[in-house]
């Protein structure tokens, strides 16, 4: 549940970062537009509005202003996309400036010619025709009321004429009379201080006068009488006119004062014409602030069009460019060997088409990538296998590659050829330098082959090491390559010393046992007719017949003796006897063996060097026993006649092919083994001395192989000869747990 | 021009373009709007010049003297027949020591100023009495509008003698019949409606 309220928490997270300024900036859109609208409201009917007013023009500036700041952010953006050459920038920067261009020059252009009706419509309203005619209707007004108000004057001024005889309390009958001959509301004579002499008014109920203004007092004391059109509380039109009573101008002298109606038609129009003339006037006042207002509220409207133009552009191109970047992004990801690249499907259109052409192409790169690796791996198993075996095959392989750079070289080609050939992997074979003497004479046999045309051939090589010869069989193939071309050779090699050998071991065993059976035979006949001859013809003989029969026979008797002795060594090289295993201390056997030659001879200095710790070994003890005769005879026999002649015979346990195993080595100061003979001196008839059979070391070889060991024969380098024979430890080995010396033992003797 | 960085002058030409078209086409505009907002209108200073309170038959009677933000403009359009008003708010308050101030009378006083252009005559309205007066010329209504003579404010009996009293003046102005709505919208333009600051005095009957 937890992880489930996790992913839903994710989910909403991501879609408010990925949709969360689109919405807001719809929201902000929205919102803005229903300002708009509410403000171009204001302006025209502002009573209905006033009070909203501010908080439009607020939201107005506030999403005009978080607008602005959105597309300034988005260019910024795009900005440095641009200059760190983003996938997929330069084209959206291209798509935003071609929507932008397409969106934002219809917008200039219609603001432009919004402003000029604009300008040109308000101020078309006040043409001059309208004020003329608005003037002309003035000036008409006035010359209609002009005549009332001479006329008026005139019957003032001849009321006043007519009162000016009078004493001030004898005024108020004429004046009334005059009053009602007149059309007058009211007549009244000021006197002195403005004082009322007298009054006459069609309104009696009102018991004050109008008051005369200074400006009238004014000029009718200063002679001249005085007329105005005045406006009544009520709206309506009074002419009021004043005349000195005195014609003769007497300032401070009294002043009569009336007060005309204007007749209701012609107030009615003049009201008429004065309202239109104060509309006119205010329209013309509010002509500059309506235009400013008008232009403010278009430009509030295009400037906020222009940045929602501009950003619908961006999120237009981004739309757009999207699924582009997102190509561009997979293509990338696929160049690094991101084949499980899967792209967002953005619609169903041909950029639709092409994610989707895009995905499956990434869906079937990752298929043949784990085709081919697994391919790969089973390459690799193969070539693992292939080198395992390699390793364990006794037979050497060097492969070389067509410019004979040496490819790969397995353990048993190290072994046989006594070098490590893996320092020789990828320099060339014909120029390697290794100190190896066994590799040095190799590379000069094979190198006459390899620059030969014919690079598939087969040949016994033969080499001279410090044990002996070496016969190799080596073998060279071209390599196949599956386009035809030279792909190089390997060479595969094999030690057949030990076949060889063996064949000859086998061989003379052969012949040993045809000898022993052919020669043997006829001997002891040979013997006893000898014999048997001297007894019959000696006593009839003389003196010097017998003495000469006598050393005949006794020559053929003595030859006799000495061929059975011949034969019976083959007979015994020949005979494969039983073995009688059994557990004994061979550092106990060499002690014995060489006391009876330190009895018998002294001619030689011998020394032991055992193991102290060297393990019982299961032999047949007295094979063992005359394989060390034979050794020790074989070196007396070398070192005889020779000054500070010395044997030493030394025990270990040693490591061979990873199992332990005990060497004998019997070691002399003599001439050595001949180098010519060296690799085949355990060859039964093969010795260097005049006495030899040939058949010792032989037999010693027989019988070491006879119980699974090994023997080696070489010169060490400061002279005399080694004999190394290794003997396995048997059943009864056992090295650990048995490292105490025994009692007794000497560690070295000395004779 | 070579220090110039490569990624500016790869900014497509049309790009550049635009911006500066877009620039010019603002700057336009908004001189298009100063220009327009230019409108002449009230000018110049406008205060309570002086005011006092004259005791006068047991009523306490304003007088005061205003300075009109009028100039050539506003004659003008008062004599086309744009009407100006003047509002004259009076506020009288008991000064205490350590309390704020508690309010004994507030007075507002309209008048409307207009030309008629049939009779040609000025008429100066008192909005609260309903009393008008014809004037001659503009600079007689203006004269007029611009004193305040024995305009009766305050019975005597609503003040106490010894107490201090705090008197403010202000007038407000209003030139022609623009809508809120605009002046608003048009707010840094100050031609069609002024206040005045407050114009203080200490009273103590």
């Amino acid at each position: 549940m937890a992880s489930r309220k996790r992913l839903v928490y994710v989910d909403t997270a991501a879609l408010v970062r990925k949709y969360g300024s689109t919405v807001l900036a719809a929201i902000g859109i929205a919102l803005w537009l229903v300002a708009l609208y509410l403000l171009s409201s204001a302006a025209q009917n502002s009573a209905a509005f006033e009070e909203w007013l501010p908080y439009i023009v607020v939201i107005n500036v506030a999403g005009l202003l978080t607008l602005s700041v959105l597309l300034i952010g988005k260019l910024f953006r795009l900005l440095r996309e641009y200059r760190r050459h983003a996938p997929g920038s330069r084209l959206k920067a291209r798509t935003v400036a071609i929507f932008s261009a397409l969106a934002v020059a219809p917008i200039l252009i219609v603001y432009y010619f919004s402003l000029q009706f604009l300008n040109r419509g308000i101020d078309s309203w006040f043409e001059l025709e309208v004020s003329q005619g608005l003037k002309d209707t003035r000036e008409l007004s006035r010359a209609a009321l002009d005549v009332r108000v001479r006329e008026f004057l005139q019957n003032t001024e001849a009321v006043a004429r007519s009162l000016s005889s009078l004493p001030d309390f004898d005024l108020v009958g004429p004046l009334d009379r005059a009053r009602r001959e007149s059309t007058a509301l009211e007549y009244t004579v000021l006197g002195a201080q403005s004082r009322i002499l007298a009054t006459s008014s069609d309104r009696p109920m009102d018991a004050v006068p109008w008051p005369a203004t200074d400006e009238m007092m004014l000029q009718v004391h200063r002679g001249r009488p005085y007329v105005s059109l005045d406006t009544d509380a009520q709206g309506g039109y009074v002419i009021r006119s004043a005349a000195p009573l005195n014609a003769n101008g007497n300032p401070g002298g009294r002043v009569l004062i009336a007060m005309y109606p204007v007749p209701e038609q012609l107030s009615e129009l003049a009201d008429t014409v004065q309202r239109s003339y104060t509309q006119y006037a205010t329209l013309v006042q509010l002509r500059q602030p309506l235009k400013s207002t008008f232009v403010l509220i278009l430009t509030f409207v295009v400037l906020l069009s222009l940045i929602a133009a501009v950003y619908g552009a961006f999120f237009a191109a981004s739309r757009l460019v999207k699924p582009v970047q997102d190509l561009i992004a997979g293509t990338r990801a696929v160049a690094r060997g991101d084949y499980d690249t899967q792209l967002p499907l953005p619609s169903r259109d041909e950029l639709g088409f092409l994610v989707t052409s895009f995905n499956d192409m990434t869906k079937r790169l990752a298929r043949a990538r784990v085709e081919t690796r697994r391919s790969q791996q089973a390459v690799e198993a193969e070539r693992a296998s292939l080198a395992v075996i390699l390793a364990r095959l006794s037979t050497g392989v060097v492969a070389l590659e067509a410019d004979l750079t040496v490819r790969t070289a397995n353990q048993a080609a190290s072994a046989i050829l006594g070098v490590d050939l893996e320092g020789v992997v990828g320099k060339r074979f014909d120029e390697t330098v290794s100190e190896g003497d066994l590799y040095q004479q190799f590379l000069r046999a094979v190198k006459a082959r390899l620059g030969t045309e014919n690079m598939d051939w087969r040949e016994q090589i033969e080499l001279l090491s410090d044990s002996g010869k070496r016969v190799l069989m080596c073998a060279c193939t071209t390599l196949p390559n599956d386009v035809g071309a030279d792909s190089g050779v390997v060479l595969v090699f094999d030690d057949i010393t030990t076949l060889l050998q063996a064949q000859r071991d086998a061989a003379w065993g052969e012949v040993a046992r045809r000898l022993a059976h052919e020669i043997k035979n006829p001997l002891t006949p040979i013997q006893l007719s000898a014999e048997r001859m001297q007894r019959k013809f000696m006593g009839s003989m003389n003196a010097q017949d017998a003495q000469i029969l006598e050393r005949a026979t006794h020559t053929i008797v003595a030859q006799v003796d000495a061929m059975k002795q011949m034969v019976n060594a083959f007979s015994e090289y020949a005979r494969a006897p039983e073995l009688q295993f059994t557990r004994f201390d061979l550092n106990q056997l060499i002690t014995e063996v060489v006391d009876l030659y330190r009895a018998q001879d002294s001619s030689a200095d011998l020394k032991l060097q055992l193991d102290a710790f060297l393990p019982e070994i299961s032999a047949d003890r007295v094979r063992i026993r005359q394989i060390l005769n034979n050794l020790v005879t074989n070196s007396f026999e070398a070192l005889e006649g020779r000054v500070g002649a010395g044997i030493e015979i030394e025990t270990q346990v040693v490591e061979d092919a990873g199992k332990p195993v005990v060497a004998v080595v019997v070691t002399d100061n003599g001439p050595g083994f001949q180098r010519d003979l060296i690799g085949t001196v355990f060859d039964p008839y093969v010795t260097s001395k005049p006495k030899g059979t040939g058949l010792g070391l032989a037999i010693v070889k027989k019988i070491v192989e006879e119980h699974g060991g090994r023997i080696e024969a070489d010169n060490p380098r400061h002279g005399g000869a080694r004999v190394r024979v290794l003997l396995p430890l048997g059943d009864s080995g056992r090295l650990l747990g048995t490292r105490e010396p025994r009692k007794g033992e000497n560690r070295r003797e000395r004779v | 021009m070579n220090a110039v960085p490569r990624q500016f002058s790869s900014i497509p030409q049309a790009t550049l373009l635009r911006a500066r078209a877009c620039v010019i086409a603002c700057l336009l505009a908004l001189g298009s709007l100063t220009g327009v907002a230019s409108a002449e209108g009230l000018d110049g200073r406008f205060e309570v010049r002086s005011a006092d309170l004259e005791l006068k038959d047991g009523v306490y009677q304003l007088n005061a003297r205003l300075d009109l933000p009028v100039g050539d403009a506003v004659r003008q359009g008062l004599s086309e027949g744009v009407p100006l008003k003047l509002e004259l708010t009076l506020d009288i308050e008991r000064v205490r020591q350590f309390l704020p101030n508690s309010g004994v009378a507030e007075l507002t006083q309209r008048y409307h100023l207009q030309y008629n252009t049939v009779s040609a005559r000025y008429i100066l309205r008192n909005d609260n009495s309903g009393q008008q007066e014809s004037l001659p010329t503009v600079e007689a209504a203006l004269e007029q509008l611009s004193q305040v003579r024995g305009l009766p404010v305050l019975d005597q009996g609503l003040l106490t003698p010894g107490r201090r009293y705090e008197a403010n003046v202000r007038a407000k102005i209003d030139y022609g019949a623009v809508p809120r709505s605009v002046r608003l919208l048009m707010f840094w333009v100050n031609e069609w409606h002024r206040e005045s600051d407050w114009y203080t005095w200490t009273l103590q009957p």
